[in-house]
């Protein structure tokens, strides 16, 4: 039961850590699919760093700047150079697949990066993932700056009309976006001693895009369901190991049903708190 | 005599917008690729002249001495799946549908296409069943699953981004299930051994083999099918409203054009090209190819930005991708990885969209 509780509290922490980073981008109004490359660049740059080194605050760190550089590439295309967000998001994912897979084979000539014991980083990126969790949601939902975030988000041109710098209030969030994201890479890497082939990442990242769109533009909303779905995964993973077969097979796809089941139910039953998710405000 | 005037230089007009997007299209991707390939060059110990000669192989064989007519087959071979699946893109994203499902497409159509061919040859079905039947469960399973997203947009107001991704992955996990009740799941998936149906689809269907993948007559039906799309697109009125309401949808709607039911059409209508294509990945290997259609749909997407959703543009980028898969193989005989590719093709995009951006060239995107 405590082994099902920290699995569930791992994943309950990634996905928490990625919502939020897309939900962040989402209210900027930057649909950042780049999600899902920065969190394997960031996996991976760690992963192969601890086949040389110990695994301390260094790899950590350069991990983290690895997944920054990427989140930074994304902003220069798009923001600067004015590229769409989609393709260039997709671009960017493929990209970092593409050299992960090259490093890998070409450095260690293999398709799993492993390490032994993590018990020495584990409980201090905890609990810096947790401090820098708390910062970005009071940053972001309960300063001043919130509603000038949200105004980026909904008109560039209202937002600039009253003197809103639009392209520095976008690199800041994507800053935070990149930050979060690496770190859940970092973390994933950790809770499960490590990392395989470009098939690994399982599509987390979509996935935690899609529960921040689900949420609308509540972060609130969106660490609530990140908790669900970590609850139910730890289920579900547990529950396919030991039935095994097909129904094993079948039950990874309960957490897309459970979100596809959650963007339905709302029109039918609005008067439940829990469904009222605004996602119709930032959707249509 | 007007019209006839007026249609006279709107067809040359046209033929000139044709050849100018052929000629910068095919300068640009050369450009690019000669690029990526010194990139490549940096990061390998092959030689730069090594390289080039393996990439330009298909031109030399085309206009040199040598004879191997089986490598220009392949990259033909390699071109009809590419066209198939920009098409799936494409349409749709005239009419401001942006198509991401086209792999769940494909893996849901291919399926469909080997249960019933399996479930045909059980009930001993004569030849005209065998061969047709099939193909029309096939594209008929790929519209059901292509539309999916296109309801939940509509009556959900969800994007169709996400949904396509989610639905993707769930077709991959749902293929993997419907296959494990066989017992095939791993061998298919590892591509060990497969629903091997080539005996019984030989006869019918004309089938040849080339470099490992089989040649049927369903390659030019696809091509003329999916070729009339194109021109239904770009050149009849149903594609003209398509396109109005990729434009601007409120518009076309004050216009009385329903653009629910447009898009719905063109959803459709990709979704059939994407059953076509993975048809043609099905009858080529002749089984279940999870290796053959994942990606294929990221693959379209990027030829069809490459060609600029026309047709001409489509067909060359078509082609030029094909080169470059082809290219792949050979550099996995150069010592150099197939991820080599993956990243070359993100830089290749990337760039191309950087140059568009320079250049101010017609695209939805900037």
């Amino acid at each position: 039961m405590i082994t099902l509780a920290g699995i569930s509290f791992d994943w309950f922490l990634i996905y928490t850590l990625l919502v939020m980073a897309s939900a962040i981008a989402i209210r900027v109004g930057v649909f950042c699919l780049a999600v899902e490359g920065i969190f394997l660049t960031s996996a991976f740059v760690i992963g192969m760093l601890t086949q040389t080194y110990i695994l301390s605050f260094f790899p950590i760190l350069l991990a983290i700047t690895a997944g920054l550089f990427i989140g930074r590439c994304f902003l220069f295309l798009t923001e600067k150079l004015g590229l769409e967000a989609i393709i260039t998001g997709m671009s960017l994912n493929l990209f970092c697949m593409g050299i992960s897979s090259y490093l890998g084979y070409k450095l260690f000539n293999s398709t799993f990066l492993g390490i032994g014991d993590t018990n020495n980083v584990y409980l201090p990126l905890v609990l810096s993932a947790i401090v820098l969790l708390v910062m970005t949601f009071y940053f972001f939902e309960k300063s001043h700056y919130r509603n000038r975030f949200i105004a980026v988000g909904k008109s560039i041109d209202a937002a600039k009309f009253v003197n809103i710098p639009v392209i520095k209030y976008r690199a800041c969030a994507l800053f935070v976006t990149s930050l979060l994201s690496s770190i859940a890479g970092v973390f994933y890497f950790v809770s499960q001693h490590g990392v395989g082939n470009m098939q690994w990442h399982e599509g987390i990242g979509f996935l935690a895009i899609g529960v921040a769109f689900v949420a609308g533009n509540s972060i609130t909303k969106g660490v609530l369901l990140a908790l669900i779905l970590a609850v139910f995964r730890t289920i579900a993973i547990s529950l396919s190991v030991s039935k095994g077969g097909g129904l094993g097979v079948l039950i990874q796809i309960s957490p897309y049903l459970f979100l596809l089941f959650i963007v339905i139910v709302p029109p039918f039953f609005r008067h439940c708190k829990l469904f009222v998710l605004n996602y119709r405000e930032i959707l249509s | 005599m007007i019209t006839l005037a007026s249609l006279l230089n709107r067809t040359n007009d046209f033929s000139k917008q044709v050849v100018r997007d052929i000629i910068v299209t095919i300068t640009v991707l050369l450009f690019f690729s000669i690029t990526i390939i010194f990139i490549i060059k940096i990061f390998s110990q092959v030689e730069f002249a090594q390289l080039i000669s393996e990439f330009v192989r298909p031109i030399t064989i085309a206009f040199g001495g040598e004879k191997d007519t089986s490598y220009l087959l392949s990259i033909f071979l390699n071109t009809v799946p590419l066209i198939l699946s920009a098409f799936a893109f494409s349409i749709p994203f005239k009419a401001g549908f942006f198509n991401i499902g086209s792999d769940g497409i494909m893996i849901i159509s291919s399926l469909c296409y080997l249960l019933t061919f399996k479930f045909c040859g059980l009930i001993g079905g004569n030849s005209v069943v065998l061969i047709l039947l099939p193909i029309l469960m096939s594209i008929f399973a790929g519209a059901l699953w292509g539309i999916i997203p296109y309801f939940f947009k509509r009556f959900a107001s969800t994007n169709e981004v996400i949904t396509g991704l989610f639905f993707n992955n769930i077709a991959l996990i749902s293929a993997g299930y419907i296959l494990s009740l066989s017992g095939t799941f791993d061998k298919a998936v590892s591509g060990t051994q497969s629903i091997s149906f080539y005996d019984k689809i030989a006869p019918l269907f004309l089938v040849s083999e080339v470099n490992g993948r089989l040649v049927s007559i369903f390659i030019p039906l696809s091509l003329f099918f999916v070729f009339l799309a194109g021109t239904w697109l770009w050149f009849s009125k149903g594609g003209l409203h398509a396109r109005a309401v990729g434009v601007n949808s409120k518009a076309a709607d004050v216009l009385g054009l329903s653009p629910n039911c447009v898009v719905l059409k063109v959803v459709l209508l990709g979704s059939f090209c994407a059953s076509l294509c993975a048809i043609n990945e099905t009858l080529a290997y002749s089984r279940f190819s999870v290796d053959a259609i994942n990606g294929m749909g990221f693959d379209g997407i990027m030829v069809a930005i490459l060609g600029g959703h026309r047709i001409s543009g489509i067909v060359i980028a078509s082609v030029f991708w094909s080169m470059w898969r082809v290219y792949g193989a050979g550099l996995q005989n150069l010592q150099l990885p197939y991820e080599t590719l993956l990243c070359a093709q993100a830089l290749f995009l990337i760039g191309y969209l950087v140059w568009q951006r320079f250049n101010k060239a017609e695209t939805q995107f900037l």
